[in-house]
């Protein structure tokens, strides 16, 4: 009779943490989606030098100024029709 | 649009570069909103040829010409004879430091009369081509531009103050410049027109293709506007076109056809007509058109036998057009 009693409890006790895991486990699911943890950044790293910047750098290449340009003037602002 | 995009001037195309983009010539860089030539002082053909061989045949007769070039080139001939240096980057071609003033002494120490900015286009060297024409004219060295004369007119009319002579390719009319050169037939006009303003020695050179611009319609068009814009005196040479490049399938033009052209330009009133990469062509001589007299006589490359007097026929005493001395 108290064996029964004891099993019956266990059961009871089994029961409750199973759903009571799931509960939680539902609870946790509702809500907005999150997202994915943002990974922290690394501080910005200067641009790498291209191939032809090495080679300025290098002396491979010249790096003359050129004669005859300009800065090409930006477009009209407020746009035009 | 970012601030540092620039464009260059120097040629037709007026290149609009961003940071880190290079012009259709490939040698000119915007390096962060600074245009810079990546070529200057970096020859990647070092060369002394017979001035012959440029071609002018009315200029300094028999001498030696520095001749130096760098990678790039603003036109691209479907036919180009030197595409592997004239299509690369300069940073695939192999080049050497050379500045203006070495490759002065170079011209000095090889006994040549001239330096040429050559096999490439010197359009594209621009400001190294100006630097060491203006050294060399200081010593008493000429300066040759063989050209596709594709060249905006404010940097010509600068480089005209130091250059003496030029060969300029006139390759054909508009539509044959569209497809096979990718570039204008107006601006080469322009460049012929404003070399003899300024006073440079010009020669120019037609280089006929088989089947592209061989017809008689085109060839007499072409010397139609030759004898219109620059006279009966203008030497005009007509070249031999052999495969090459993405025309490695088509076949040598037949000398009989530059013979051919050669006869309707003297026919038209050309008088200085010659026809080169033909070996003992029949128009490799000058003949004086005064009295007929052969006044200069050339055997490919070798020193030519001009027998000119100050200039003149010895017979009948008529000015040949050139420099000869």
């Amino acid at each position: 009779m108290a064996n029964a009693r004891i099993h019956n409890a266990l059961f009871a006790l089994l029961v409750g943490l199973v759903l009571g895991i799931t509960a939680w486990s539902l609870l946790q699911r509702s809500g907005p989606p999150r997202l994915p943890a943002i990974p922290e950044l690394a501080p910005p790293a200067a641009k790498a030098p291209s191939r032809i910047e090495r080679m300025i750098e290098s002396g491979e290449l010249s790096r003359e100024p050129a004669l005859f340009w300009g800065p090409e003037a930006p477009p009209p602002e407020g746009g035009g029709d | 649009m970012s601030t540092k995009t620039v464009r260059c001037e120097l040629c037709f195309r007026f290149c609009r570069l961003r940071p880190g983009e290079r012009g259709d010539c490939r040698v000119r860089y915007n390096l962060d909103g600074e245009l810079v030539s990546l070529v200057y002082g970096r020859p990647c053909a070092v060369h002394v040829d017979p001035i012959e061989k440029k071609p002018l045949y009315h200029f300094l007769p028999g001498s030696r010409s520095f001749s130096i070039a760098t990678a790039g080139c603003n036109g691209h001939c479907v036919f180009c004879q030197n595409w592997e240096i004239s299509q690369a980057n300069p940073e695939d071609v192999r080049s050497e430091e050379m500045p203006p003033a070495e490759v002065v002494r170079g011209a000095k120490r090889t006994g040549s009369k001239s330096i040429s900015y050559t096999y490439t286009d010197p359009n594209i060297f621009y400001e190294y081509a100006c630097d060491t024409s203006k050294i060399a004219r200081g010593e008493g060295i000429k300066n040759v531009m063989v050209t596709a004369g594709l060249l905006n007119e404010k940097p010509l009319r600068r480089l005209a103050k130091y250059a003496d002579a030029a060969n300029v390719d006139l390759k054909g009319d508009a539509e044959f410049y569209r497809k096979y050169v990718m570039a204008e037939l107006a601006p080469v006009q322009d460049y012929i027109r404003i070399a003899l303003e300024e006073g440079m020695h010009l020669e120019l050179t037609h280089l006929i293709v088989p089947t592209l611009n061989d017809s008689r319609e085109d060839t007499e068009r072409l010397i139609g506007w030759v004898l219109a814009n620059c006279g009966p005196d203008v030497p005009l040479h007509f070249s031999r076109f052999f495969p090459m490049y993405k025309l490695a399938n088509l076949y040598p033009t037949p000398i009989e056809t530059l013979y051919d052209a050669a006869r309707a330009a003297m026919r038209m009133g050309m008088r200085y007509v010659y026809v080169g990469n033909v070996p003992s062509s029949e128009f490799q001589n000058t003949r004086c058109p005064g009295c007929g007299e052969t006044v200069v006589v050339r055997r490919g490359y070798q020193r030519p036998d001009v027998k000119l007097v100050d200039g003149r026929c010895p017979k009948c005493s008529h000015r040949i057009p050139g420099v000869w001395r």
